[in-house]
This record gives structure tokens, sequence and C-alpha cells, in this order.
């Protein structure tokens, strides 16, 4: 009896020291002007540093496609040409821009892919932050809407029909570059991985087998701290908010996730955080509910078969789509 | 004392004082656990240094990207002066819970909160 205790307790002793095992291997580049953080697990340090490097290599790879900032990426050339004519792109962009217009039509212009002339006024890159005058808003925004861009998958092109129009992919670009990062993982033999582009996370199966990867939700009001997590596993998870890039100006926030409708940041959420099957979907449904707020943000959500959504609305309420009632770890509710 | 039995006053005084020294531990160890215990730093995604929040320090981390000075003090880090262009960094002040980040990104620096007994989440979505 006495030896079975001993036993017993030193197994124990032993097992919570192993919470992180040695085959767990995480790397981060900073890659489409983020941190981008690739965890693999169960192989080893050599196949799985192999694998990384070329799914590392393919972000690059698509951020030189999709960036806003280059007059030679296919996006810049895109919105050089808006209102004079069609333009030949990669089938990467096409895949993005034929999803973007999906989600788009879909959420009725909550996500908007030619946000362009919005985000460029008001500036949230530069340093220099303003609030800019009404008349320019409602100018920049009468050029904000999806249904003047086509795209043609046959043809590879994609037109603008106004010009001063753009796009700007900074609600999808990024949750497509974790999925097509997913899968480069997978081509180099990894089953169990994760990928982090900010706070776009794609899950590759599980962490070991039995145990989902465990994801928190950022806390809308409180740096550091939780307001509950996820257990996933070959899905992914994304968050809107409107605490990472914002100013405070006359006691007003002012955050970068603008409603097309209004021209200015959208007020009806603190927070939005969309699960799907797939990142670009993720990423560009947190915009959206983020947009539409708890109510027309959970209705949109539950018309996409396997999605599902966690909306902090701008009281601080916490709303859950009914397929994760009780599944939000630690959420006070 | 009879010889054959197995389980004498002594053992069960013995097994009470370690009982309690076990509960005494543990509730020690729950009280002090809720902050992190290291700040992990980075640059470019590589390993720069370990710096245990429970020693005061000012450390200065350079790269062909950048300087960032950290400082560590009453169990929190933050990064106090910076060369980069926006200084979001040094903006952001002190950090202390468990996968609190502060990111540099014109100089590829960041600092993370962690606990040594790994990570409790293995992401954080924002």
């Amino acid at each position: 009896m006495r030896k079975a205790g001993v036993v017993l307790v030193i197994v124990f002793l032993m097992a919570a020291g192993c919470r992180e095992s040695s085959d767990v291997h995480r790397r981060t580049q900073y890659l489409m002007g983020t941190v981008v953080t690739i965890t693999v697990a169960g192989l080893a340090e050599e196949d799985a540093s192999r694998a990384m490097s070329a799914a590392f290599e393919e972000i690059r790879r698509l951020e030189g496609v999709l960036t806003f900032f280059s007059e030679e990426s296919d996006l810049g050339r895109i919105n050089a040409a808006a209102g004079a004519r069609e333009v030949l792109v990669s089938a990467e962009t096409i895949e993005v821009l034929a999803e973007a217009l999906r989600i788009s039509d879909r959420s009725g212009g909550a996500f908007d892919a030619t946000i362009g002339p919005l985000v460029s006024l008001w500036g949230f890159e530069v340093k220099d932050r303003f609030v800019p005058p009404k008349e320019e808003i409602e100018r920049a925004r009468t050029l904000v809407n999806w249904r003047n861009m086509s795209v043609d998958p046959n043809l590879r092109t994609v037109r603008l029909e106004r010009k001063g129009m753009k796009v700007d992919l900074g609600g999808i670009a990024k949750g497509y570059a974790a999925d097509r990062a997913a899968e480069t993982l997978r081509k180099h033999g990894v089953s169990s991985a994760m990928v982090a582009v900010a706070g776009d996370i794609r899950a590759v199966g599980e962490k070991a087998p039995g145990v989902a990867w465990h994801v928190g939700i950022q806390h809308p009001r409180e740096p550091g701290a939780v307001l509950g997590s996820l257990r996933i596993a070959d899905r992914s998870v994304s968050t809107s908010g409107d605490y990472e890039r914002y100013f405070i100006k006359d006691g007003i926030r002012y955050h970068h996730i603008l409603n097309p409708a209004t021209g200015r940041p959208a007020a009806a959420s603190r927070s939005a955080t969309v699960l799907a099957p797939t990142t670009i979907l993720s990423d560009a449904l947190s915009t959206a509910a983020f947009v539409l707020g708890p109510e027309k943000g959970i209705g949109l959500v539950q018309s996409f078969p396997g999605v599902e959504a966690v909306i902090v609305d701008r009281e601080g309420r916490v709303h859950v789509t009914p397929g994760l009632a009780g599944k939000v770890e630690g959420l006070a509710s | 004392m009879r010889p054959d039995r197995i389980i004498t006053a002594g053992d069960v005084v013995v097994f009470v004082l370690l009982l309690a020294a076990t509960a005494a531990g543990v509730a020690f160890a729950s009280r002090s656990r809720p902050a992190g215990e290291e700040a992990v730093i980075e640059v470019n995604g590589v390993l720069r240094e370990k710096l245990a929040l429970s020693v005061d320090r000012m450390l200065k981390i350079e790269s062909p990207h950048g300087s960032n000075t950290v400082e560590v003090s009453g169990g929190r880090i933050r990064v106090r002066e910076a060369s980069c262009s926006n200084k979001i960094c040094a903006a952001q002040g002190w950090i202390h819970r468990e996968t609190e980040e502060i990111v540099c990104l014109p100089n590829r620096f960041n600092v993370r909160v962690a606990g040594r007994g790994g990570e409790k989440y293995d992401g954080i979505t924002r």
C-alpha cells in the first residue's frame, strides 16, 4: 500500500512537470506588416523547421501579391487602373477577391473589399492622426461599393468601375495567408500545427492526440486578460476589436474598423470573434460581425455552415451563437 | 506499544504534519501565481533574452533593426526607450500578466510575459 502511494505521488509530480513536451516548435517572423507565429507539434526539430520555413516563404510570396502599399502588386495595379480598364491578376488574387465579393454581398456591405478610399482618408497607418472633415468622409464613402467591382475568374481579370475606387484586403488577406500557410505545412508532412497571422489563427489537426489547440480571446477592455477561451482543431478563429489600433480625441474612441455605411469607425461592438472552417472566412466575417453588432452579426454568421461567434457589444455584454453556448471556457455569464 | 501494529501514533502525527505542509505550499503557490514569471524577448523571431520578472534591471536590446531598452521593476516589464519611429511600444506601458505582449513592428522586437511551466494558451485571437 505504502509503495503504491509513493509511486502514485511520483507519477503525479512527473505529469505536472510535462505540460509542454519537447516536440513543440515555435517560430516568429515579421510579415504582412505584423507578427506571424507558427507552432508545429509532433515532429522532429529538423522536419518541423523545414516545414515552417516553407510556410513563412508562402506568406512572404502572398504579401508581395496582395499588398496595398506597392504599385507593382496585383492590388496596386487594380487600384491604379480604377475607372479605366480591367487588370489581369494572379489566381490567388482572384481567389481572395471572389471570396471578398461573396462576403461583401452576404453581409450587405458590412464587410466591403472596396473600403480603400475610407481607409486612406482616416490614415490609421500613419502617425499623424486626425478626424477627417465631413465632406471628405462623404466623398470617400460614395466611392466605396463592392457592386462596382467585377471579378472574372475565367479571364482572371478584375475591374473597378469608378476612378478613385480602391480595394483594401486588410480584413481578409491575413486570413487567406494563414490558410495557405497551413496548406503548405500539410504538404510538408505536418499534421499538427497552429498558424497565427496576428490574431487570425488556423489550427491544423490537434496539438496532440485528444488534445485540441487552446486559444484565448483577448478581452476588449483589459489588456493582457482573456475574455474566455476556445478549444479548436482543424478550424480557424479571428477577432476584430476596437482596441487594437485607435486614438482618442475629445473623449471619443476612433478605431481602425470603419463602417462602410457611415464612413466612420463602427460603433456597435467592442469586439467580434468568429470561429469558421477557414481563416479567410473567419477573418472577413469577424469584420462584418463587428460592424453589424450583436443582433445582425449573430444572424449573419449563423447563415454560414460551421460558423460560430462571440460578440461583445458596445456596453460590454457578451453574445454567443447557440452552437457555442457553454463551450467558451472561463466566460462569465 | 504492540509490535504488530502497522500504523503508530507517531505515523499519524507525521502524516498530518505533511498534509498541513502540502496545503500551505499549495496555498502559497496559487497565491503567487497569477502574474507571469519571466519575460521572453525576441528580435526578428529569434530568442534574445529571458528575464526573470523578480529581478529589477534595465537592458538595451540592439539589432540591425533598431534598439529597445526594457525595464524590469516590481514584477513588471516595459519598453522604456526605443529607436523606432512611432514609439507605440514605449507608449504601451507596463505588462506583467501571462500572455501580455509588447510588439515593436519597426524594430521587429517583441517581449511577452510567460510562466515557467509552459504557456496556458497556444495563441491569442485579438
